[in-house]
């Protein structure tokens, strides 16, 4: 079964709010290696665990974040070690702790889901009416958003739990193709258990001096000013990835195996040539 | 020499991915159970088996997702190497210089979750989670 864009069920016209994934509809996380299983893909408990404020949960709330697009994946990662970076230079941590940030191994975890609906598509016009005036447009994909309570988006957000939505699929805040989805309860009965595959990626920040088109050079973090819109990328075995591409399980279809990315949001004339750089 | 292989690691389940880290970093059945609350016995049981034939509470399935998560947090610290990994777990006043010290840092994270047992995991996870 391919990837296939229709099981993303949403008006791409952005006026109906009413969203569900379709049975068969692809999705992709890259999760950090200890918690890459099947029953940790969709059960919301990295944000049930945590005291910090997500784009759709408050502290210890369910909350699982996806994409249907790899690189929306890797752009949202990069964009938290960014801020975690710079978090950690701003508290004088120890200098190992930094260079930890700059670099991660994550795993993408890809799983087609059976549907799930009651969702609700943040950019339909009708949210104004229905949930929050105040959203869409520049506040759905706010990049520096402070998820902190008494915000826009967490009184959005507590509405649409009140409201008992199963979630929300939203433009990404770090890229500007296809969507997120994040889903507030545990939804592991709905993942298609007879398919679920792991790929390892390495993850990396970029000095401010890295050249587009050319081979990535590590950032040192006490000699090399960060880049703040620009990471890199790395599957650990192109083979699988490759061997992925061939079942059309990957989208974009044509990923390359490594290369530098953008984590703001940018319009790109080709997909994806326009938006990594091998 | 050890080395830390994240594709096979992945595919493990998650008893056995916290029973490789915990050998990494050198702790303890024992010591486990004090970080949990429950008895060697039954982590011994976990870790072969993946489950307790006894009932336990949600918060060691909960404490046991935490445990795994600071694990991780070694791990990563160590560059993934897995022969650091005992340093990073027992250091002491290795955050001496920030301006946001982690609860454990006095002790080290050892001595710190085995003393401070399930409320001791969820600190130290809050503290990883916030930096």
């Amino acid at each position: 079964m391919s990837y296939d864009d229709s099981l993303y069920e949403y008006d791409r016209n952005s006026t109906d709010y009413e969203a569900k994934l379709k049975n068969g509809a692809y999705l992709y996380r890259l999760a950090s290696v200890t918690h890459a299983g099947m029953d940790e893909a969709l059960n919301g408990g990295g944000p049930l665990n945590s005291p910090q404020y997500g784009r759709f949960n408050v502290p210890n709330q369910r909350a699982s974040y996806c994409a249907n697009n790899v690189v929306v994946c890797i752009a949202e990662v990069l964009h938290h070690m960014y801020r975690t970076a710079l978090a950690r230079i701003e508290e004088a941590a120890p200098a190992k702790l930094i260079r930890d940030s700059f670099r991660a191994k994550r795993a993408l975890v890809i799983f087609r889901v059976n549907e799930i609906d009651n969702l609700v598509y943040t950019d339909g016009s009708d949210v104004k009416i229905d949930f929050e005036p105040r959203m869409g447009g520049t506040a759905t994909v706010h990049p520096w958003l402070s998820y902190e309570k008494d915000t826009l988006i967490s009184r959005f957000n507590n509405l649409l739990r009140h409201k008992g939505k199963r979630g929300v699929l939203y433009p990404s805040a770090r890229h500007s193709k296809d969507i997120c989805v994040a889903l507030f309860q545990d939804e592991t009965s709905r993942i298609d258990r007879s398919f679920y595959k792991v790929l390892n990626v390495e993850l990396c920040l970029l000095p401010e001096t890295q050249p587009l088109r050319t081979p990535f050079i590590a950032c040192e973090p006490f000699i090399d000013k960060l880049h703040p819109t620009m990471g890199y990328y790395s599957f650990a075995d192109p083979t699988q990835l490759a061997n992925a591409k061939n079942d059309k399980i990957i989208n974009p279809a044509n990923l390359p195996d490594k290369g530098i990315v953008n984590f703001v949001r940018r319009q790109y004339n080709t997909y994806p040539a326009g938006t990594v750089w091998p | 020499m050890q080395e830390f292989d994240s594709s096979a690691f992945v595919q493990l389940k998650k008893h056995e991915r916290i029973k490789l880290l915990a050998e990494y970093a050198g702790v303890t059945a024992a010591e486990i159970g004090a970080m949990l609350e429950i008895t060697e016995p039954q982590v011994a049981e976990y870790l072969s088996r993946g489950n307790f034939s006894e009932a336990v509470s949600q918060n060691v399935t909960d404490a046991l997702d935490r445990l795994l998560s600071i694990l991780g947090f070694t791990l990563r610290l160590s560059d993934y190497d897995p022969e650091l990994m005992p340093y990073f777990w027992q250091v002491r006043e290795y955050f001496k210089e920030s301006f946001e010290k982690p609860p454990w840092d006095e002790v080290g994270l050892a001595d710190y979750l085995k003393a401070q047992g399930q409320h001791g995991l969820t600190e130290a996870l809050n503290w990883i989670r916030r930096h």
